[in-house]
């Protein structure tokens, strides 16, 4: 038989990074559950190994360079200055600024709400919060047996625990920046968000990570929102970091009856960013928004594995994933929606649609349908195509330059999930965010 | 003609079973086997090199399982590689000496071969278990330099035009089932359409299984020269029987420059009980290539039988401006599983490929469109337009769509829509409530989710397509 | 025409909804029935059509076209619609993938079928389907369009309308065909179907608003709460309802 290599040993250093986190912890007064979730986590990984391209949802992304690199744990030192860093700073929020993987108090601010509980994970564990959090996380979610979320669970160092009491509308968004400085070089940080939101709640929440240019570090996170009846979330995720970077990102999302959850998934930065989603539609009448948007170049892989799971009748889901591509960049869209027995009355939508703006970029869509029942309305979608010749050329008869038409067309591609942002500020700053990839 | 089942438990009027005299030889799977087959065939040396080579490298590799479908493992030295009836006399060669036996079994199935008798429009090759029993319009199709024989005795009477094209499109390591295939192939259709000529009819096989433990593994090969068109389509039953029987087909097309080869299949094997048991894995590797330029290949098919199919009817798209097709109706009811789609390969520039995927799953079923869409970097200004379809009939069935979309260059158009809908109860009522009884308002509603599939069959396939799914369907809704 | 004699009907294997209907109607009349949500006057025009969600536990259904009297109750619902019944549906069911013109092609022509009358060819039957269509004021686009599948609520409703015109009914059953419609749409739905009245057919008309019966006068009213007729009248019975509300009348039926 021909011998297949199907898995990849877990490199070594691992083992010395999960030795110092569990030092650092024991030196902080962790708790011993946590130390013992951490070696499970470890044991799991070791046990299954990181996936090749012969595992079905790595078929595209070869993370071998990724295996190859030495990462280090991050370690906490004063930072004087981060505000250049955020390049898309918004007024009226409460930002949490977390710095090369530690949480930066001195940075960040905070103005407490009633009914809302934000807390560092470290503090969470120790406070009043420490069984919630534990529960939480204790719970088993779709998506644990993924290499880089056990991964996540072994060396989690930096966090975020935000808890909306029921019934609560948090007034000012909620916006977590991971930044990463470069001062500390190959740095790997693992940070944990983990979002309690009650019954009847309604909270903004923006994720953010930004690497300065040259910072080759690994970002593996791990973000789950327990979301419940009738409540609402508009959750956003950019990720900005530097092209020398490594990216993995799983977020999980629970709902409940009734609830209204909104996911933004925006996409620009990192060498090779890979994007997990699960979205479970766990109550009656839930409904689900999930938006991409990502724009690449160079030799920029984005991969975007998505699953919707319609568990329970009458769930709602709207799935529109654009992008722009040019040099020889790659992306890889796999989108899943799941419609299991007896999820009767589900409405399903999903599209992805592609923008080449050079010969040499790749893109591998499936737009994936299981349907495992009749009363259902699904439907999905995917193009790829390129610029309008027709349109770049009326554009420069009327005297704008190639380039700029080219751009404003591309913009024009990606503009309608933009508008779905209806949060303004967030909708400009992420429009000049876009604009980077522009140039200029 | 003894019936040792007749088709009460089920609407599949196919399954009953011919008693006839038969040259069967031992189960089991081993280089002795692979060279009796060879020798009963009297084939040419490279021939069975050819089998023996796919055998050694079958050898080494595992059953695939990546299809969404279940089966138990499959025993393949508990099969019979080879039964052919016994001719009334020595020599198969002209109908008159087929097994009268065997011509009923085909005229009951509504293929009659008689000179008599014989479809007009269309030229038959009737295959029975592993051998074909005979050609009709020979020769009128030998006057325009069209051959249409059996597989073996192309391979007997034009041996360099077998050696040159078989496995050039599908070669004997391709997959597991396709080199099993060309290891134990025992019969098939052969057509070769010379340079200019246009076949002036339909071509057609239909495959009969009869024997009990055999396995079905016939090879196909049509070359298109320049200029050349054809339309050929392949129609299939087999008995009603409690085990599972294999069908393992391979089928390679050629087309030159400016040659069109149009396939059509209406695929009825035997699916199983309602319960699932027995019924036929059809486990088949179709490819056509368009190695010409302008050249264009076409795959229709409606596949309503079997217990688990697998198979993905392909086109790679060598010559430039060359066009693929493929338009399918996949219907699964009681326990059925489907894995079905296609592959569309551009290399060429220009090169254009349309997919219409409709699939019906009913009952306990499952089925899954699977397919494939690859531009390559050099397929300037390819164009590719999918379109895939679901339709349920009750909640425990099971309809997926894997469609995979893999564009290596930003002048490619690739666009891909499915949809997922229902047969409901409350539509039937609506229906109904307009004066249509429930098979009108059945056929109405099959008609309509499927016209642009079935619109593209040779009208008399087309008819007997309709008739076989609203039969099918009629069972399952309401 | 009908006859409905003590009709007690439930939802198979559920809740009695039905309980005790009597009701005639005579060829040439005009019947409103009114009543609150869930009095079951959805149910009485889904039984009438042979709707296989309910089940008749007592009681008659007779028919009578052409001095033929029929057992409602012993016919298949596309008997009864070949019999010269039209339901207007409440909620048009959307069937993909099937042309309105190819619909109702094959519905006139099994209803001409099954009556003896000869089927007409699709040139033929264009041209009544262009006449019904110019009558109801409808796009001639619409009859190439899947069969209510991304109608509007009122292009629906219409659509059910130029239905019953093709199929020319003895009699045609309304369920809430006004719901959802607006003023303007409303009074085409109603032109239309005052067009279709003669002294030999007969219409019976659900609603639960007094809206409809502006423009569609009833010569009868009948009142339904809980299953049971609490009151029948004339026109005036609308609008005292329209006046008061059903509260007054609710309790009535099981005095």
């Amino acid at each position: 038989m021909n011998a297949v290599v199907t898995r990849l040993a877990v490199p070594d250093g691992y083992a010395g990074l999960l030795a110092a986190v569990l030092r650092d912890g024991a030196g902080r007064g962790e708790p011993e559950w946590l130390a013992t979730r951490r070696h499970g986590a470890f044991d799991r990984l070791r046990a299954m190994g990181f996936p090749t391209t012969r595992a079905e949802d790595w078929k595209y992304t070869n993370i071998r360079s990724l295996l190859d690199a030495t990462f280090t744990l991050p370690r906490r030192e004063p930072v004087p200055e981060v505000k250049s860093l955020i390049p898309h700073h918004l007024e009226d929020e409460n930002e949490l600024i977390f710095v090369d993987g530690c949480y930066a108090p001195e940075h960040s601010r905070f103005e407490p709400e009633s009914g809302l509980h934000v807390v560092s994970l470290e503090d969470g564990l120790r406070n009043g919060d420490g069984e919630a959090l534990r529960q939480r996380l204790a719970e088993s979610l779709p998506g644990d047996d993924s290499p880089f979320v056990c991964l996540n669970a072994a060396l989690s160092g930096c966090g975020v625990y935000v808890r909306v009491d029921r019934g609560v509308t948090v007034s000012k968004r909620i916006h977590l920046l991971f930044l990463t400085t470069g001062l500390q070089p190959g740095v790997m940080v693992s940070p944990r968000v983990v979002v309690d939101v009650g019954a009847g709640a309604q909270v903004r929440l923006a994720q953010s990570h930004i690497g300065r240019s040259g910072a080759a570090a690994f970002t593996n996170v791990v973000t789950d929102l327990h979301v419940g009846d009738n409540a609402n979330v508009f959750y956003t995720k950019v990720q900005s970091e530097a092209p020398e970077a490594y990216h993995c990102s799983f977020v999980r999302s629970r709902q409940a009856a009734s609830s209204v959850v909104t996911l933004l998934d925006f996409t620009i930065g990192a060498k090779l960013a890979r994007n997990d989603l699960y979205a479970g539609l766990d109550g009656e009448g839930a409904e689900l928004h999930l938006d991409g948007l990502y724009a690449v170049r160079g030799r920029q892989l984005v991969d975007h594995h998505t699953t919707v799971d319609h568990r329970v009748p009458r769930g709602l889901s709207r799935q529109i994933y654009k992008g722009i591509l040019n040099d020889s960049a790659r992306v890889v869209f796999n989108g899943k929606v799941l419609v299991r027995p007896g999820a009767k009355l589900t409405d399903g939508y999903q599209i992805n649609q592609n923008l080449l703006l050079s010969r040499s970029a790749t893109v591998n869509t499936k737009p994936q349908l299981e349907i495992a029942n009749d009363d259902v309305k699904c439907t999905h979608g995917a193009t790829i195509g390129q610029i309008n010749e027709d349109q770049v050329f009326y554009l420069q008869s009327r005297g704008i330059a190639k380039d700029a038409a080219v751009a404003m067309l591309s913009r024009a591609f990606v503009e309608d999930v933009l508008f779905l942002v209806h949060d303004k500020p967030l909708q400009e700053s992420l429009r000049a965010l876009l604009a980077t990839y522009f140039g200029k | 003609m003894p019936d040792t089942m007749t088709s009460t438990a089920d609407s599949y009027k196919y399954g009953f079973v011919t008693a006839v005299e038969a040259d069967t030889i031992q189960k089991g799977l081993n280089e002795d086997v692979i060279r009796l087959i060879s020798s009963k065939k009297q084939e040419p040396p490279f021939l069975l090199e050819f089998r023996l080579k796919a055998y050694r490298w079958w050898l080494e590799q595992v059953e695939p399982r990546w299809a969404h479908v279940t089966f138990p493992p499959i025993d393949y030295q508990a099969i019979r590689y080879f039964s052919a009836p016994k001719p009334a006399k020595p020599k198969l060669g002209s109908l008159s000496e087929v097994d009268p036996e065997v011509l009923a079994t085909f005229e009951r199935l509504g293929i009659p071969l008689g000179e008599q008798k014989r479809l007009s429009g269309v030229a038959v090759d009737a295959v029975f278990d592993s051998v074909s029993v005979g050609t009709t319009h020979k020769e009128v199709l030998a006057k325009h330099g069209i051959v249409f024989c059996s597989f073996s005795e192309a391979a007997r009477e034009h041996p360099a035009l077998v050696e040159s094209y078989l496995g050039s499109v599908v070669p004997f390591n391709d997959n597991y089932f396709a080199a099993l295939n060309s290891a134990v192939f025992t019969d098939g259709s052969f057509v070769f359409i010379p340079k200019g000529v246009k076949c002036p009819m339909d071509l057609s096989t239909y495959f009969r299984i009869n024997a009990a433990e055999t396995g079905q593994f016939e090879r196909t090969l049509i070359i298109a020269e320049e200029g050349a068109s054809v339309s050929y389509v392949e129609g299939c039953t087999a008995p009603m029987r409690d085990e599972n029987q294999l069908h393992a087909a391979v089928v390679e097309l050629i087309a030159l420059d400016d040659a069109t080869v149009k396939y059509s299949t209406v695929q009825n094997w035997y699916p199983g009980d309602q319960d699932g048991k027995g019924g036929i894995y059809n486990f088949v590797t179709k490819r056509g290539r368009c190695a010409g330029r302008n050249s264009k290949i076409s795959w229709t098919q409606v596949e309503a039988g079997a217990a688990i199919t697998w198979k993905y009817p392909s086109v790679i798209l060598k010559g430039d401006n060359s066009v693929g097709e493929f338009y399918s109706v996949a219907l699964t009811n009681h326990c059925m599983q489907a894995d079905t789609g296609t592959k569309m390969i551009h290399l060429g520039r220009n090169t254009r490929s349309t997919i219409v995927s409709k699939g019906i799953a009913c009952e306990r079923s499952r089925n899954s469109y699977r397919g494939l869409v690859r531009i390559t970097p050099g397929a300037e200004g390819a164009r590719n337009y999918s379109q895939c379809d679901s339709m349920l009939v009750g909640d425990a069935c099971e309809a997926n769509t894997f469609p995979y979309i893999e564009v290596g260059n930003n002048t490619a158009v690739v666009e891909h829509e499915a949809t997922t809908s229902k047969i409901s109860a409350e539509q039937l009522f609506y229906l109904q409530s307009r004066g249509l009884d429930k098979e009108a308002a059945v056929s109405l509603l099959v008609n309509g989710f499927c016209k642009d599939v079935f619109k593209t069959l040779p009208l008399e396939f087309s008819v007997e397509a309709v008739r076989l799914l609203e039969m099918k369907l009629e069972s399952s809704v309401g | 025409m009908l006859t409905i004699k003590n009709l007690h009907a439930r939802v198979v294997e559920g809740t009695p909804i039905l309980k005790g209907i009597s009701l005639e109607v005579k060829a040439g009349e005009v019947h409103a029935i009114m009543g609150p949500n869930g009095s079951g006057k959805s149910t009485l025009a889904r039984i009438i059509a042979g709707h296989p969600d309910y089940q008749v536990t007592d009681g008659t259904i007779e028919y009578e076209v052409n001095r033929r009297r029929q057992n409602l109750l012993d016919l298949e619902p596309h008997e009864r619609a070949c019999a010269g019944i039209f339901l207007a549906f409440q909620y048009p069911v959307d069937v993909p993938g099937v042309s309105n013109a190819v619909f109702l092609r094959a519905s006139f022509n099994a209803v001409c079928r099954y009556q003896g009358l000869p089927e007409l060819d699709p040139l033929d039957f264009d041209d009544l389907l262009k006449e019904k269509l110019a009558m109801l004021d409808m796009n001639p686009a619409y009859v190439d369009r899947p069969v209510n599948v991304d109608f509007s609520g009122g292009e629906k409703k219409r659509n059910e309308i130029l239905q019953m015109a093709i199929l020319n009914p003895r009699l045609a059953v309304l369920d809430e065909t006004d719901s959802g419609l607006d003023v303007d749409s409303l009074k085409l739905v109603a032109e239309g179907v005052n067009r279709l009245r003669t002294p030999t057919n007969a219409t019976l008309m659900i609603t639960h608003y007094e809206r409809l019966l502006k423009y569609i006068r009833p010569d009868v009213v009948h009142v339904l709460d809980a299953g049971r007729i609490v009151r029948t009248g004339d026109y005036s019975l609308a609008e005292e309802v329209e006046r008061r509300g059903y509260d007054w009348l609710q309790g009535a039926g099981a005095a």
